[in-house]
């Protein structure tokens, strides 16, 4: 098939990219202490939290962008002129969904998020953050007979301060890197879930991140700690308008899983990925690490990354404890000018830990995906195992796909394998589906679905609908 | 710069020197002078030597080796006939501290080949596009300091069509009794079309003092030309040794690199192929044994810059002790570069606890109509082979004796030169054979 013909396939228009006319209260663009204390103060924070915020901004400053060694081209945020800032406005939070603001509910409808009754038959959990404040959160009574807590974690600070402080910036320090600093210093929400010991999540939790406002930075932080033999599965969806700035999302992602607990945790990406010339964009900064704390731990990562001008991200797991279990499962896409520079950290530190690496990269366009990735096995870690593999698929002759896993194995009785392969959509599959009646861009879609079932098995199902969905559309007009 | 204040006698060195040697090397020298002057020493800061520091080497105020080895020359003789191959070589060049000494050298060159002095070679058309084409290749500012501090080099020229039945040889070797000294061995082979020759790299020192070599091998292939370079790296284990190697393949040539890392305190081994015609075809393998302290280092760059080119790698490490191995192997495939074929693969065997490899294989690839791949393991012996050789009768040291020999052998078995696979298997024996020989009984 023709070159053409198959960027024909690739062009589909970003649906979300809607903006919701909504008052909102944002601050003014720039960053400094007295924003920090703004945000603060705004939140109604204990004084820890402002030390510990205001203790990130120092290090923050004196840290530089990670610009030289990931395999992206951009021009970097101006961080002195965005907002770090900005809600919809409202007096109070709202106590049921009567009282959230029509145009917003109107917009997660749009979105396609199930907030009301309709979520009950979905049987999810969602929390949504708004720009930077958490709008509404359902399902909270049934959670709450369970045990489980699951809130935003302004909320969380509030009601649960203890439990915050002990495992805030446990896993993610305030100092870890660029981007995590600087979230640790202004992060304004996120989600917090907390499973008591031997209690499984009765449903699936969710929480929606839509940025809305222009010129400003999302800035969410999201921690989940499962107590022993509890297990918790969690999904996480992002939206963006469509804009010609590229505007900063920066979040940090904290999980702890005690004894025998099990977390998993799934993320379809969705934000705006800039218009066919690589305008505008979301750069999607996120810093993402699990900590398998305990004996006979297991936290999954399933990622699904269709959206992002820009993407760096690196979903890791600690395997402190015996026995623990690390897996990472990622669909990574990139088109037009979109640039990814993704992958995993697994650090084996207990005996007998266990990793498995399944990445898929797809290239097309002028899209740049990259797969970076640390194994690590330390000298305690006898009898560990790990097991990458990372495959591109490259569609079109502008596009790159790139593959630079670390690998360090520090002791004689683990084994590491790791594999890669690079290659483009052979042309007797085509040839032999598009014989069969199918016509190229279900071939095409086929193929390239068949080339990431591995990852969207993971995924739960709605999502797994919702990601085959998400990766024909955004291949749309990019095939060749 | 910080590195350069305990540098001064390399700086000396230099300010008094070069005006030395042919006018036409001036220029490139002082600029690669002032490169390294610049940069100084990589640093585990930099992406290409994260896990090798060059601490110990930095700390050291080198100075250029004396060019009247104190050593007898009975001592000498011994050294070098111990390494050097005993009948197969047609020609066995032998360098003593950088530079060439006719008294241990055998120079009957075969037809086709001509021996130039850096001097005469610098008369040459194509010199001054090739000699400093290296500098700019790696991050490093390693081989700007060889090719300002190289005042002799063996310039070897492959005449068109020439077929080089037995192999060449090149014996670097640094002696003396000075614990600073360092020298800057630079060969550099240009096959002409269709030529076709093996060359032997091997690097030795004698003496317990540590010492450094710093050398730089260029290759030219031109279309059609088949080169096989092998490099035997067997420094004493004081010893730095910083090699590069950088190959450019034209039209239809083919390499073959085969690399050895025995020797050497630090050894670090860059290897840079360029495919620059389409359907050229390169080989690297690689064998590094470390056991004791040994810090062993291999750094893989494969540029495919134009179609229809294909390149394989393949290395393998054994480490034992504490000892510390690194492999970075890089495919990159240019925009135009389409039907390349790609492979590489690295395994390791860890025979100790505190023996540690840093692997990182890597995968750049801007073309669509490729097929790349690339393979890493890290393990020890297998357990179920091992007892289903215990079952056959083998005894538990036999069994893993053997699998380690098999382990090492795939790579061996490939080399050309016999006398060097039999050196290779001495030393897995001496390193790595528990009660008794390696190998069964042939």
């Amino acid at each position: 098939m023709t070159t053409t013909e198959i960027e024909q396939l690739a062009k589909k228009e970003y649906k979300y990219g809607f903006v919701t006319e909504i008052e909102s209260e944002t601050f003014p663009p720039g960053l400094n202490e007295d924003v920090i204390r703004a945000i603060s103060a705004k939140k109604d924070e204990p004084q820890w939290l402002l030390d510990w915020r205001l203790k990130a901004f120092a290090t923050w400053q004196k840290m530089e962008e990670p610009d030289h060694w990931p395999q992206l081209k951009y021009t970097p945020t101006p961080y002195n002129e965005i907002s770090y800032y900005s809600s919809p406005k409202k007096k109070d939070g709202p106590k049921s969904l009567e009282e959230v603001d029509p145009k917003l509910l109107e917009t997660y409808e749009k979105l396609g998020i199930p907030l009301n009754e309709r979520a009950r038959l979905a049987g999810v959990a969602v929390d949504a953050v708004f720009d930077s404040v958490s709008v509404v959160t359902t399902f909270k009574d049934t959670l709450k007979k369970a045990g489980v807590i699951f809130c935003p974690i302004s909320e969380a600070v509030r009601d649960y301060p203890e439990l915050v402080q002990k495992y805030l910036g446990s896993v993610v320090p305030h100092s870890d890197n660029f981007f995590a600093a600087l979230n640790s210093a202004v992060f304004t929400d996120g989600s917090f879930v907390y499973i008591p010991k031997g209690v499984r999540c009765p449903m699936e939790l969710s929480t929606y991140f839509r940025i809305n406002e222009a010129s400003t930075g999302q800035f969410e932080r999201t921690l989940i700690v499962a107590e022993e033999a509890s297990y918790v599965s969690y999904l996480e969806g992002c939206t963006a308008p469509m804009r010609d700035e590229n505007q900063l999302h920066a979040a940090v992602v904290e999980l702890v899983a005690h004894d025998d607990a099990k977390i998993k945790y799934s993320t379809v990406q969705n934000w705006y990925p800039g218009d066919e010339d690589g305008k505008g964009g979301i750069y999607n900064f996120v810093t993402k690490r699990g900590k398998c704390a305990g004996r006979n731990s297991h936290i999954s990562w399933t990622q699904v990354e269709t959206g992002s001008a820009v993407t760096w991200k690196y979903p890791s797991c600690i395997l402190q404890g015996d026995n623990s279990v690390g897996e990472f499962y990622s669909v990574a896409l990139t088109n037009n000018y979109q640039q990814a520079d993704t992958g995993t950290k697994m650090v084996h530190i207990g005996k007998n830990t266990k990793s498995t690496i399944i990445s898929k990269g797809i290239s097309a366009g002028k899209g740049q995906n990259t797969y970076r990735g640390l194994v690590k096995i330390m000298k305690g870690a006898e009898n560990s195992r790990n097991y990458t593999q990372c495959d591109s698929l490259l569609i079109g002759d502008r596009c790159g796909a790139h593959t630079f896993p670390y690998i360090d194995v520090r002791n004689t009785s683990s084994t590491v394998e790791h594999e890669a392969s690079t290659s483009k959509i052979a042309e007797d599959q085509l040839f032999y589906v598009q014989q069969r009646g199918l016509d190229l861009e279900n071939a095409v879609s086929l193929i390239v679905n068949g080339f990431c079932k591995e990852v969207f098995r993971e995924l739960p199902m709605e999502f797994a609908v919702e990601a085959t969905k998400l990766l024909a559309v955004s291949l749309e007009g990019s095939v060749g | 710069m910080s590195t350069l204040t305990v540098h001064n006698k390399l700086h000396e060195d230099f300010s008094q020197n070069s005006g030395a040697g042919p006018a036409a090397l001036r220029p490139l020298r002082e600029q690669a002078f002032a490169r390294f002057a610049a940069t100084g020493f990589p640093t585990t800061r930099d992406e290409a030597w994260r896990f090798t520091s060059t601490r110990a080497l930095t700390q050291v105020d080198w100075q250029r080796a004396d060019q009247q080895a104190q050593s007898q020359l009975d001592d000498l003789k011994a050294t070098v006939a111990h390494h050097a191959l005993k009948d197969v070589a047609a020609t066995t060049l032998v360098f003593v501290n950088g530079f060439l000494r006719e008294d241990l050298s055998q120079r009957r060159l075969p037809a086709g080949v001509r021996l130039l002095s850096l001097a005469d070679a610098a008369q040459e058309d194509w010199f001054s596009e090739y000699y400093a084409v290296a500098d700019a290749e790696t991050a490093s500012a390693l081989p700007a300091l060889n090719t300002a501090l190289a005042d002799s080099a063996t310039v070897l020229v492959l005449d068109a069509e020439a077929r080089l039945e037995n192999p060449l040889e090149i014996i670097h070797l640094s002696c003396g009794i000075s614990p600073h000294r360092a020298t800057f061995p630079r060969t550099m082979v240009v096959a002409k079309p269709m030529a076709e020759a093996t060359v032997l790299e091997t690097f030795i020192g004698s003496g317990g003092e540590a010492y450094w070599q710093n050398s730089v091998s260029q290759l030219h292939l031109a279309d059609g030309a088949r080169v096989t370079h092998v490099l035997a790296e067997l420094a004493t284990e004081q010893a730095f040794h910083t090699h590069a190697t950088f190959a450019h393949l034209s039209r239809d040539s083919k390499l073959v690199s085969e690399n050895m890392l025995i020797g050497g305190a630090l050894a670090r081994n860059d290897i840079h192929v360029n495919l620059n015609g389409p359907g050229a075809e390169a080989h690297i393998n690689g064998l590094f044994l470390g056991h004791a302290r040994q810090h062993l280092d291999n750094h893989v760059v494969v540029r495919h810059n134009e179609p229809h080119g294909c390149s394989f790698q393949n290395f393998r490490g054994i480490l034992d002790d504490k000892a510390h191995g690194v492999f970075t192997g890089r495919i990159f495939v240019a925009q135009d570069a389409q039907k390349t074929d790609s492979a590489q693969s690295n395994r390791n065997l860890l025979l100790s606890d505190e023996a540690r490899i840093d692997t990182k294989p890597q995968l750049e690839i801007y073309a669509d109509d490729v097929k790349c791949a690339h393979g890493a393991t890290t393990g020890q012996l297998n357990q179920d082979a091992l007892f289903y050789l215990q079952s056959r009768g083998m005894a538990p040291d036999a069994a893993r004796n053997f699998l380690i020999y098999a382990f090492a052998h795939e790579l061996i078995e490939k080399l050309a030169i016999r006398e060097l696979r039999e050196h290779l298997e001495a030393v897995l024996v001496e390193r790595f054979g528990q009660a008794g020989a390696l190998a069964p009984e042939a």
